[in-house]
């Protein structure tokens, strides 16, 4: 286990990880070094004018028309570990094309897009000081409806770099120590007769005299709560409509525009790796069937896809080697359940790290389960950071606060970005993974093939055509939500007669979903043409890729 | 005044002068009632205009009425047409932004035509009417008319200058692969017989379920259940374009539906049919929505559809929820709707229609907090002024035809060899016909359905300060009460807004004094006052209800007189002024 460096912070924890400007020289550092297999373009400018920028990754002729697999990260503005895998990822890959066998097999039959950084106005607070978690990009909103702009952010009063918590002695607060561990708060349970002892806010003056303390921070959307499933309208942070922000929409047109993409995977706080998503039944409004007019949208995945999600959890686990975390961010308007719900595809979802659990934070003495969960984390959180040299908590300290005066104010608590982006001496470990997950994934994706083509002559210059469709992938060439969303392709079919004529079966038509794995489906023509004549089948989907099969007549 | 009315003679003549030979000279007419005897801009209100002649109108009322109307944009469509946007007021009495606004569009679904010329012929009419009629002129002092003639343009064109059914299209032309075969926009319709107009192909056969009906043999029906047909019936016009066995299965027609592309409660296609890739993925429909929350002043909207007859509200779908109290304006203004449209009904997209997720008036309501209506223009019951009755061997539109007008409206069957089917008879009713309302029809639908816009305006929040009480508290102190009215049914907050915080509060601002506290009196009859904290001087109201009032109190340092200004963005600026406290 690598420790958080040096005592009091006197190394950033953004030490080792890149900058916007410094991402995007990598970007283009990459595509320069490897041309044969990296291609990048700009997907979106953000309100701060920062580029997010798509690498692809695939070599030969056609990237764009084969399956393919996006890897998204950093739409949730914190996460900026999820951006320094994916570069990661992209540079091993890039690097290994033409070296390593499979990875060049690989990305001859597949592409892999990735979007390292979905967010990057937000990403960017994790190299400024003082340091404080912004989930906003660079946008300008109104937050707390008082019809002024931006007006009261945070402030670091101790001086010390960070944004952490400020506490105020007073009985009317809903808090108070932690007796297993006082440097902890848990809500005080006045119906046990618990006194409250602090009010708790974000380290800052309360700039607007509003009697509310850092309510409108600079910045306007969430980029990661502004897809459209699920989507929280009137949310905080969560832009003035779906798709408002120019990344959302830029990485929405981005996947619009490939319809080669069968599956994406979003390093954020959202998880389905661990926890593979589950079916739940259920009806939908009013009784009615969910995912029709009247019953609305599903609200838990299609029955048929749950084993997939499920062994796709298997496979992550072993190529990770973990096990446990904590459980999902919900699902409001995140571009994981997006990528499933609204646009069809496989989605899989990784925090990528996260603080490994002990049983040592099971002393804590909160009650109600949802407050137990909570102090249970912090505790967890604690004695990491202690068991670690200490950074990443600040002990609490009084000032002088002028919002208070006469009062008894402290400063302290966990330092922004602890327990989602990790020392930067583990990204390079946490990457081997992930990686191997990712060339997983892509691997998984459908391949269709013509299998046991037969041609049978049942009369003078008539024959019948004979062939299994089937798929040597492991995904079906379409999920269940993919037939439903109608977005990713089927296959489409089609015989090609030359100068004779099909008088049986279809010329064209779309098929599907195939099962991965071997699985077939057979079809069958009648066809008049001349003996030792040439017709030729044709399947091609861009998320299944295509085969072609010639047929001499005979 | 004589100087002037010399003067406007003078400019009558000279225009007069221009009309050709034959017109009918305007002196002497005897105005009809609600119609201007001789418009600056002469239009013909029975027909169905392209999009640069929607342009020459709103530049001719442009130039004719450079004070009452201007012509802009609200951005381009996919093909790079202007969105046109008509803003009328009278632009001498303010800022037209802080006038509370009627947002005005139509023809969404590009063949629903009427639209535009319901929304061009209200432009028209309080440009026109405003010198003759002082009603016109006040509610163009105080209010402003947003119009978007249309907000599909390219939609518009495509179905005016190419053949098409008088359903099709209802989209736009963005291009769409709506069988999902990877080509996009291969297989449309295709006008065989080349009449402009898309109609029905039959073809001879005695295993066919079809006959001609006895009444009107241009009118096919199915044979009686025991009974041998004569045809059978193969579709719209077309071919199979991209020989998949099946024919029209991808042209611009129905790639996706405008109006299931709105931000709120939009849902993927598997749920609303049509609703595209995500909300505002068409450039139309992001041109609107920018409009829209641009002008914070918009009271009011209006959408217009066709047809049935109906005057709609949300929402459309059941589960989602509109505020007791906007619902009350909604069915006041509804019902008074129902006076000034006979034929048509008032009524709830989901309940009266059918569901839909996703469309615009929804979201200008439920995203925006704006009440808004959908008038779905034209109603079969204007065929002869009374509900259809059904009949099995003939049909309303088609009685309508033989006895109205002369059988213009259907193309007769006429064999054609189709290069699939064989031999086929091609016929039916032309694309501006069932939808579109005949010409003569039309000035009077777009009068009536003009008037019900204008008196929903009219009935736009309109804040004053009604007001203004003087009390000396002694000691050099006074306090003053201020009662801010608005006389209309609409609220200038409707309940969605106020609970999400949509538009700003209403600002009360006193001036001529030092403010010492400021409150948002709570119970006038028993003066319980709520203290503001911040900014005293300008109290913020949440609301100031449809015919109701709002107070706000202070307490200041000083004697007068005062200055009372209210500032509501959907409601207006007020301003009043107070006399001395005296002792």
């Amino acid at each position: 286990m690598a420790v958080l460096a040096g005592q009091g912070f006197a190394q950033s924890p953004s030490t080792g990880y890149q900058n916007a400007a410094e991402l995007q020289r990598s970007i283009e550092r990459l595509a320069r070094d490897h041309r044969a297999v990296v291609t990048v373009s700009e997907v979106a400018r953000s309100p701060g004018k920062r580029p997010v920028t798509a690498i692809r990754l695939g070599a030969g002729t056609d990237p764009d028309g084969r399956p393919a697999l996006l890897v998204l990260a950093n739409a949730f503005g914190p996460h900026v570990v999820g951006s320094e895998v994916a570069m990661r990822i992209a540079a091993q890959l890039a690097a290994a094309y033409g070296k390593d066998a499979s990875v060049t097999a690989l990305l001859d039959a597949r592409t892999i897009y990735i979007i390292p950084r979905a967010n990057p106005d937000a990403a960017e607070a994790f190299f400024r000081t003082p340091l404080y978690e912004q989930v906003r990009n660079d946008g300008a909103a109104d937050d707390d409806h008082d019809w002024d702009v931006d007006e009261d952010g945070p402030e670091d009063l101790n001086g010390d770099g960070l944004i952490t918590m400020m506490r105020v002695r007073d009985p009317a607060g809903e808090w108070t120590a932690d007796s297993a561990d006082p440097a902890l708060l848990r809500k005080a349970d006045r119906a046990k007769g618990e006194a409250g002892v602090y009010r708790l806010y974000t380290e800052g003056r309360d700039n607007d005299q509003d009697q509310a303390w850092n309510e409108d921070p600079t910045g306007s959307t969430a980029v990661s709560a502004n897809f459209t499933h699920q989507y929280d309208f009137f949310g905080d942070a969560t832009g003035l409509y779906p798709m408002s922000a120019p990344e959302t929409k830029g990485v929405a047109d981005f996947l619009i525009a490939h319809p080669n993409i069968a599956a994406v995977y979003v390093l954020g706080p959202q998880d389905n790796l661990l926890t593979p998503w589950a079916h739940k039944g259920g009806e939908g409004l009013g009784g009615k069937g969910e995912g029709t007019s009247a019953g609305g949208p599903f609200t838990s995945i299609l029955e048929a896809d749950q084993p997939f999600f499920e062994e796709l959890a298997t496979r992550f686990q072993k190529a990770t080697g973990s096990k446990m975390g904590p459980t999902s961010a919900p699902l409001s308007g995140d571009p994981l359940s997006w990528a499933y719900y609204d646009m069809g595809r496989w989605a899989f979802g990784s925090r990528v790290w996260w603080i490994p659990d002990s049983t040592a934070a099971d002393t804590t003495t909160a009650d109600s389960l949802a407050s137990r969960q909570e102090a249970r984390a912090e505790a967890n959180a604690h004695g990491w950071i202690a068991a670690n040299g200490g950074a990443g908590f600040v002990d609490w300290k009084r000032i002088d606060h002028p919002d208070f005066p006469g009062r008894e104010v402290e400063v302290g608590g966990f330092a922004p970005f602890v327990g989602i982006n990790p020392p930067a001496a583990m990204l390079d470990s946490l990457t081997r993974g992930q990686l191997a997950f990712v060339t997983e994934l892509a691997g998984a994706l459908s391949r269709i093939t013509f299998r046991n083509v037969r041609v049978t002559a049942v009369g003078s210059r008539t024959y019948r055509i004979e062939a299994e469709l089937a798929n040597e992938g492991y995904f079906p060439t379409l999920s269940a939500i993919g037939v439903k969303a109608f977005w990713p392709r089927r296959v489409r079919l089609s015989l090609d007669p030359g100068r004779g004529e099909i008088v049986g079966g279809r010329a064209v038509e779309l098929v599907g979903p195939i099962s991965g794995s071997g699985g077939s489906e057979k079809f069958r023509w009648v066809v008049v043409g001349d003996a030792g004549s040439t017709v030729t089948i044709t399947a091609s989907s861009p998320v299944a890729g295509s085969a072609s099969a010639p047929v001499t007549l005979r | 005044m004589t100087m002037t009315t010399r003067l406007s003679v003078l400019t009558l003549a000279a225009a007069l002068s221009l009309l050709p030979a034959g017109a009918a000279s305007a002196q002497s007419a005897l105005a009809a009632m609600g119609s201007p005897p001789n418009p600056k801009v002469p239009v013909s209100w029975d027909r169905y205009y392209d999009h640069a002649a929607i342009a020459d109108i709103g530049r001719r009322l442009q130039q004719a009425y450079p004070d009452r109307c201007r012509l802009g944009s609200i951005g381009k469509s996919h093909e790079g047409r202007d969105i046109w946007l008509l803003t009328v007021t009278n632009f001498g009495t303010g800022d037209a932004d802080r006038k509370p606004g009627m947002y005005i569009d139509g023809n969404i679904h590009a063949n629903e035509v009427q639209g535009t010329e319901i929304s061009l012929y209200t432009a028209w009419y309080l440009c026109e009417m405003a010198d003759r009629v002082p009603w016109v002129d006040s509610l163009l002092d105080a209010r402003v008319f947003y119009i978007v003639p249309t907000i599909n343009p390219d939609g518009r064109e495509d179905f005016i200058s190419k053949a098409n059914t008088p359903h099709s299209p209802r989209s736009g032309v963005v291009p769409r692969d709506s069988d999902g075969d990877g080509v996009v926009d291969e297989d449309g319709y295709d006008d065989l017989d080349g009449d402009g107009n898309i109609t029905q192909m039959r073809r001879r056969n005695p295993n066919g379920r079809w006959i001609p009906s006895p009444v009107d043999p241009r009118i096919m029906i199915r044979a009686e259940a025991d009974q041998p047909g004569e045809y059978e019936m193969l579709g719209e016009e077309g071919i199979d374009n991209d020989g998949d066995g099946v024919v029209n299965e991808d042209g611009v027609a129905y790639a996706y539906d405008p109006n299931r592309n709105w931000p709120w409660n939009w849902q993927p296609r598997y749920v609303q049919g049509g609703a595209d890739y995500y909300p505002g993925s068409l450039p139309e429909t992001r041109a609107v929505m920018q409009f829209i929350i641009g002008h914070p002043n918009i009271a009011g909207v209006q959408t217009y559809h066709n047809f049935g007859g109906w005057i709609l509200r949300g929402p459309g779908v059941e589960s989602d929820a509109y505020g007791g109290q906007d619902i009350q304006v909604y069915d006041a203004i509804g019902r008074v709707g129902e006076t000034i449209l006979p034929g048509y009904k008032y009524a709830v997209i989901w309940s009266g229609l059918y569901t839909t997720w996703g469309n615009e008036l929804d979201w200008t309501y439920k995203g925006r907090g704006i009440i808004s209506y959908s008038n779905e223009l034209w109603t079969p019951f204007k065929y002869f002024e009374k509900p259809p009755e059904p009949n099995r061997y003939d049909r309303p539109e088609y009685q309508f035809d033989r006895l109205l007008l002369m059988r213009e409206a259907v193309v007769p069957w006429t064999p054609y060899n189709h290069p699939q089917y064989g031999s086929i008879e091609i016929g039916g009713v032309k694309k501006q016909y069932i939808r579109a309302i005949p010409g003569f029809l039309l000035p009077a639908e777009a009068h009536r359905n003009m008037a019900f816009t204008v008196y929903q305006a009219s009935q736009m929040p309109l804040v004053s300060v009604d007001s203004i009480a003087i009390r000396s508290l002694g000691g050099g102190l006074t306090e003053v009460t201020a009662i801010v009215t608005n006389q209309r049914l609409a609220p200038t907050h409707t309940e969605q807004d106020i609970l999400n915080h949509i538009t700003r509060p209403d600002w009360v601002t006193l001036e001529g004094a030092e403010v010492v506290a400021g409150f948002v009196v709570e119970d006038p009859l028993s003066g319980r006052a709520k203290e503001q904290l911040r900014n005293p001087r300008r109290i913020e109201v949440d609301n100031v209800p449809g015919m109701g009032t709002a107070t706000v109190r202070w307490v200041v340092r000083g004697k007068g007189p005062f200055t009372v200004t209210v500032d509501s963005e959907k409601g207006g600026v007020g301003k009043r002024e107070s006399g001395n406290a005296g002792k």
